[in-house]
């Protein structure tokens, strides 16, 4: 038996994966459990919870996989980006204590774990970051042969590298080294527009969709993409913080990206708590037009070149629906695929997929359930201890489409915790859409669309040029006659959605029961948190803060929980 | 005002400064009004009847019609009546086939500009597509006020 366990740490969403006999067994990310929103440090409970999910210790695995490539490019590269000065001297020094970190991995291992260090006798092996995007996308989608971008600020001195996947190989075609990065570009206008939360790009993306991409060729000023060369003008960017990126055990944090030039060419940048005028709405839009513009071009001469129809997209830039969305409609592309988490924790599976090479089966990812589970004697035992009122159900599936027809907001907790950012179906809140103002659920941010989970064979009829999209992945424009059953979900008539087929069997069962009852194919599904939390993983933190997200009742697997009885 | 596309496409590739970058696309300014029209050209009586095979467009004044991109969101306006009774000024990147892909949208009367969106006053948020709003879910309101500098 060989057992990998592959690793994403200090890097933003640490997390950990476990491979036995070439076969994912689990995978989680290190924020739901510690509760630390893209917890950046060792992914320590993680770990934990993939060997116990696998039945093994830490004498059963063969070999460790983390994405940082240590010693090779270091050098080089930190010396050539300390004369360019983009790169903060503060981050050279942080990395270089993470890579004393590394040394006393195996120690701190053994310390949390109350084992002796000398039972540690798996091999550490470093893999490339944006290969590691690249397998963890490839290899589990359902092409046989497709373009590949991984495209994000940056990993490893690199911001974007393209590749062709053919069977179980993938072969790199090109890259784009830092500081040249079309995610900084998009990250330093973020921040511009007054979001500088980690994170903060997806307000920007939703903020995109109101305004008029009139400051698109002021944009171009920093940054162009002749003849496929990427590029930024460095005036813009803040010599003397540079890129400084902190990754401690923490929250990540990315210091302040552009400076007075950038004011001098956009106007003044919008305050964090300053009204959003439609200037900063034309912003928005313009900072998407662009990298839009730059990312299709560029996707399209990969396709003249090789003449592949399907494309792999994945690192942080994946995580923008609304692009996303947009490939097959303004590209040549004709089919896409994001994985469940094309950022930073999907890193854990691909470095171990770049160990395991050609050993790994290749299968088509069709659900994202490798996280841990609770059965009901666990959750029963939980609640009765807290004296808390609950119901034995029957048939849960009935008993949740009764209560979303009649308007509760249902927190739905069932099987394995979703790998990834998004809640497709085991960690979630369901809302009927017709309820009024759903958004009350979570206090959600204007500019952060709610998702919906759509019957797959019903969604060409609501969306137009609708994707296969188990993952969340899309943003979908909507067919007109469909708008007012869509309107507390819809941001300037777009919605993100999730495609529900009968690879996520249950979720299927509740929504094809509600369109009997209802008549509509669709519920609101956002994810089971508080906003600006990490998702809920177990029952415990589930109870804790039920009321704060405003559930009127949550399912945990078959026990019932109502906001009247519950105490 | 009176800036027809051809003219507007040869003053801009004519510039030394846009001349050099062979990568952006040429923007143009066009004025008129909303037509259906089909792939040849071919003008419906109606914008009002604007299926099938026909797209919204812009028929200039000297009569050379301008289609919008189908997948271009900020198009989605011309689903609106109001705005396709209109007499507009858009401006928007060159695209083949005489597409226009839009980067802003004005209506003109009485030779002045006005801005055209919609508006929800309580939550005070501006959208170029009517529904609902995004904060309180109450109809964004129309609206066409002269254009700031």
């Amino acid at each position: 038996m060989k057992t990998i366990l592959g690793l994403n740490f200090f890097h933003a969403n640490a997390a950990a994966a476990i491979f036995v006999d070439g076969k994912l067994v689990a995978a989680a990310e290190e924020e739901r459990f510690n509760r630390v929103k893209f917890s950046a440090g060792i992914p320590l409970c993680a770990i934990g919870f993939c060997l116990k999910q696998a039945g093994l210790e830490f004498k059963d695995v063969n070999t460790i996989t983390y994405p940082r490539a240590t010693n090779t490019r270091i050098v080089n590269n930190d010396q050539i980006h300390f004369q360019d000065r983009i790169y903060k001297i503060n981050s050279l020094y942080d990395r270089y204590r993470i890579n004393l970190k590394l040394i006393n991995f195996k120690e701190t291992l053994a310390e949390h774990f109350g084992i002796p260090v000398e039972t540690l006798t798996f091999k550490l092996r470093e893999e490339d970051h944006h290969l590691s995007h690249m397998l963890s996308g490839y290899f589990y989608s359902p092409f046989d042969e497709a373009l590949i971008v991984s495209c994000d600020a940056f990993g490893d001195f690199v911001s974007m590298k393209t590749g062709v996947g053919r069977g179980n190989k993938i072969e790199i075609l090109n890259q784009v080294e830092f500081p040249h990065s079309v995610g900084l570009f998009y990250t330093m206008v973020t921040q511009f527009l007054g979001f500088s939360g980690y994170g903060d790009e997806s307000k920007v993306m939703g903020l995109s969709t109101f305004g008029y991409p009139e400051y698109t060729d002021r944009l171009r000023t920093i940054i162009s993409a002749e003849n496929g060369k990427l590029k930024l003008n460095l005036k813009y960017f803040n010599p003397e913080h540079g890129v400084g990126t902190s990754w401690a055990e923490t929250t990540p944090d990315i210091s302040r990206l552009y400076n007075d030039n950038l004011t001098r060419l956009m106007g003044p940048q919008r305050q964090p708590d300053e009204e959003i005028t439609s200037r900063h709405q034309n912003i928005a839009t313009s900072v998407q037009h662009l990298t839009e513009e730059i990312l299709f071009s560029l996707i399209d001469d990969l396709h003249a070149r090789h003449q592949i129809p399907n494309l792999v997209l994945t690192g942080g830039l994946a995580y923008n629906s609304l692009l996303n969305a947009r490939i097959p409609d303004e590209t040549a592309i004709e089919r896409i695929y994001v994985p469940p988490s094309p950022g930073n924790s999907g890193l854990c599976i691909g470095s171990a997929l770049a160990l395991l090479n050609n050993q790994a089966p290749r299968v088509e990812m069709n659900h994202a359930f490798w996280g841990p589970e609770y059965n009901s004697e666990q959750v029963e035992h939980l609640i009765s201890g807290q004296g808390i009122k609950h119901e034995k159900l029957d048939d849960p599936v009935a008993k949740a489409v009764e209560l979303l027809t009649s308007g509760k907001a249902l927190g739905w907790f069932q099987g394995r915790m979703e790998f990834g950012p998004r809640s497709l179906g085991s960690r979630c809140i369901l809302v009927n859409p017709l309820t009024p103002d759903p958004r009350r659920i979570k206090r959600r941010h204007n500019l952060k669309p709610l998702g919906i989970s759509i019957l797959e064979d019903q969604a060409s009829a609501y969306i137009l040029g609708v994707q296969h999209s188990p993952f969340m992945s899309f943003m979908g424009r909507l067919r007109g006659r469909h708008r007012r059953e869509f309107e507390s979900v819809i941001l300037n008539n777009y919605c993100r959605y999730q495609t529900v087929g009968p690879e996520n069997p249950l979720l299927q069962k509740v929504l094809l029961r509600f369109k009997e009852v209802a008549g509509l194919p669709f519920l609101i599904n956002t994810s089971l948190n508080v906003e600006g939390e990490p998702v809920t993983e177990s029952p415990e933190v589930l109870l804790k803060q039920f009321d704060t997200m405003n559930l009127d009742a949550a399912i945990l697997n078959n026990i019932l929980l109502l906001r009247e009885t519950r105490s | 005002m009176k800036n027809t596309v051809a003219i507007l496409a040869l003053i801009l590739l004519a510039s030394p400064v846009l001349a050099q970058d062979a990568s952006r696309p040429i923007e143009l300014t066009i004025e008129g009004a909303v037509v259906c029209a089909d792939d040849q050209g071919s003008v419906s009586p109606s914008a009002d009847t604007c299926t099938g095979s026909h797209r919204y467009a812009l028929r200039t004044d000297q009569g050379k019609v301008c289609f919008f991109l189908e997948h271009d969101p900020r198009a989605e306006i011309f689903h609106d009546a109001r705005v396709r009774a209109r007499r507009l000024r858009i401006s928007g990147w060159a695209r083949p086939g005489n597409g226009i892909e839009i980067i802003k949208l004005q209506s003109i009367r009485d030779r002045k500009l006005y801005d055209l969106y919609y508006y929800c006053e309580t939550c005070n948020i501006t959208a170029q597509v009517g529904g609902p709003c995004p904060c309180c879910q109450a109809q964004l309101e129309f609206r066409e006020t002269p254009a700031k500098e």
